[in-house]
């Protein structure tokens, strides 16, 4: 952010100018250029397994991504902002994820209108602002989500309440876009990219989030609920599904899942004080009527410790989801045996039974940049194998 | 005696050198709020943008990793510069708010406040002179 974070000798001459002539307006649009960026590097302790993306040899296009981002104050309230990240999974393609008209109705309300990031959890709507936060990467067991934006519109309304400051947030999109799906390499078979993603055509209309957040600056607590009650999403598990439909088309729209209701709930307590802080949030994430699991249960657990430059930091993450059973899926018709296993066999994709225990380190080497260190224990209750997974590397600001 | 004398030597010395360090909470002469610690802290993160008389109220900050600056963040709002900047970084990706601007010197704060019954800035409490009003001393 060198041009205005801090702001540059031209903005301080400007705010000079404006402090003279309190009511003239600039006559162009002074842009803003800020930027984030992650360099990450990764790999896993272990030969033969995958995990997360990462294998034993050193990966660095996982997770390294950079962002920019370009605001126009147009003066009186109006602001422009795009926000675009490239990311090394993506080969360095960049995409806009945020690209809005931001307009201050008082002190305390504003509108923001165009892409944005859907805040589903917490740190959703920066989730690739590593500077911003201590870990490498923010648990994956609550945010490796395949969707994170849409074009809506946002309403802020900030308040007091006591000696907190409440923040009330309320959003209202569509999502109609490509999501990608981690899968196991073996089963990236059907969109024609051997990646790890499986790549599906989504449509979330009327996609409605509620956020309330307080914060007192030592405590923090947040609450969130989004939800779509029309939504289709192309599941990896499809292909699958329509197989099992040419003898079965009657279950067809049980296992996928279109036009559903899906939401996602929030909740997380933060305390930060002069020397530690520790904070805890869970998610749970359902889906009606389709191959979704009723209930996806996430959550983590982190504590971290500050010396001037330092955070030592431990976090516990699970993931939980139990499949629907074939009768929640058929109503409970009698099928033959083999179309009931070959059902079941597709709802088990979704079944979830992880935890994962990370021990890092963040060091503020530079005013602008901090090196992180982050080394994790991925217990795959479901195999009951357990993976190592060490990344490291630089999140800046400029 | 003697000991309670050194004691206080010391007490002193150590005074003196909090107050060679002291930051002035500085505003517009015609400016009459009185303002809380925690007051300050809501202006300078951005949460509270008026003064109690309800005027608008626009903080100013010393340059990033001026002696000034650490010390009121440390002080005021008990924060590092990294974790200030992280708390920003969120804010500023998001479209959730800005930091306040900077002042280039101490000399420029104290032209730019007392030019300005909106504005709200800081310098070391040495540099104060008669053309602002000292609202409170760290």
């Amino acid at each position: 952010m060198t041009a205005k974070f801090p702001f540059s000798r031209a903005t301080g001459l400007r705010l000079v100018a404006g402090s003279l002539l309190m009511c003239s307006s600039p006559l162009w649009a002074d842009i803003q250029v800020q930027g984030f960026a992650n360099i990450v590097a990764g790999t896993t302790l272990d030969d033969d397994n995958t995990v997360r993306g990462y294998d034993e040899d050193f990966a660095f296009d996982r997770d390294s991504l950079f962002g920019v981002q370009f605001t126009s104050d147009l003066s009186d309230g109006l602001s422009a902002t795009v926000q675009m990240v490239a990311r090394g999974r993506d080969d360095w393609d960049a995409e806009f994820t945020w690209a809005y008209m931001n307009y201050e109705l008082s002190d305390n309300s504003s509108i923001q209108f165009g892409r944005v990031r859907i805040p589903f959890y917490k740190y959703s709507e920066f989730l690739e602002v590593g500077y911003a936060y201590h870990w490498m990467t923010p648990p994956a067991s609550v945010y490796d989500l395949p969707l994170n934006n849409q074009e809506g519109i946002a309403y802020t309304y900030n308040s007091t309440i006591g000696s907190f400051d409440s923040s009330l947030q309320f959003v209202v999109g569509r999502l109609n876009e490509e999501i990608a799906f981690e899968v196991d390499p073996a089963q990236d078979i059907f969109d024609g990219e051997v990646d790890g993603f499986d790549r599906r055509d989504s449509d979330g209309r009327n996609n409605t989030s509620f956020v309330w957040s307080l914060t007192d600056f030592t405590w923090s607590f947040r609450l969130g609920y989004t939800f779509c009650g029309d939504c289709t999403l192309g599941l990896p598990t499809d292909d699958f599904a329509q197989q099992i439909a040419l003898q079965a088309p009657q279950f067809l729209d049980a296992m996928l899942a279109v036009e559903n209701d899906v939401s996602f709930g929030n909740i997380g307590l933060r305390y930060s004080g002069e020397s530690w802080f520790t904070e805890i949030e869970y998610a749970r994430f359902s889906g009606d009527d389709s191959l979704i699991p009723e209930e996806t249960d996430s959550a983590y657990w982190t504590i971290g410790f500050n010396t001037d430059t330092s955070v030592f930091h431990f976090t516990y993450e699970f993931e939980e989801a139990d499949p629907r059973t074939v009768d929640e899926i058929t109503g409970g018709a009698a099928i033959p045996g083999a179309l009931a296993t070959a059902i079941a066999g597709v709802a088990e994709a979704f079944r979830e039974d992880s935890e994962t225990m990370t021990i890092g380190w963040r060091y503020d080497f530079h005013r602008s940049a901090a090196f992180k260190l982050d080394i994790s224990r991925i217990d795959n209750n479901l195999t009951g194998e357990s993976y190592d997974l060490i990344t490291t590397g630089v999140s800046l600001v400029f | 005696m003697k000991l309670l004398k050194s004691f206080l030597a010391t007490a002193a010395l150590s005074l003196s050198v909090v107050a060679q360090a002291e930051v002035a909470i500085i505003v517009h002469p015609s400016n009459n709020s009185t303002l809380t610690e925690t007051d300050l802290t809501r202006m300078f993160l951005g949460k509270m943008k008026s003064f109690p008389n309800g005027e608008s109220a626009v903080p100013v900050n010393m340059p990033e990793g001026h002696a000034t600056t650490d010390e009121f963040n440390q002080k005021v709002l008990s924060k590092s510069a990294s974790q200030l900047k992280a708390y920003w970084s969120k804010l500023v990706f998001t479209g959730k708010g800005t930091p306040p601007q900077d002042a280039g010197s101490a000399e420029e704060m104290l032209k730019l406040v007392a030019g300005n019954p909106s504005l709200i800035g800081y310098v070391d409490a040495s540099k104060v002179d008669a053309s602002v009003k000292v609202i409170a001393k760290f």
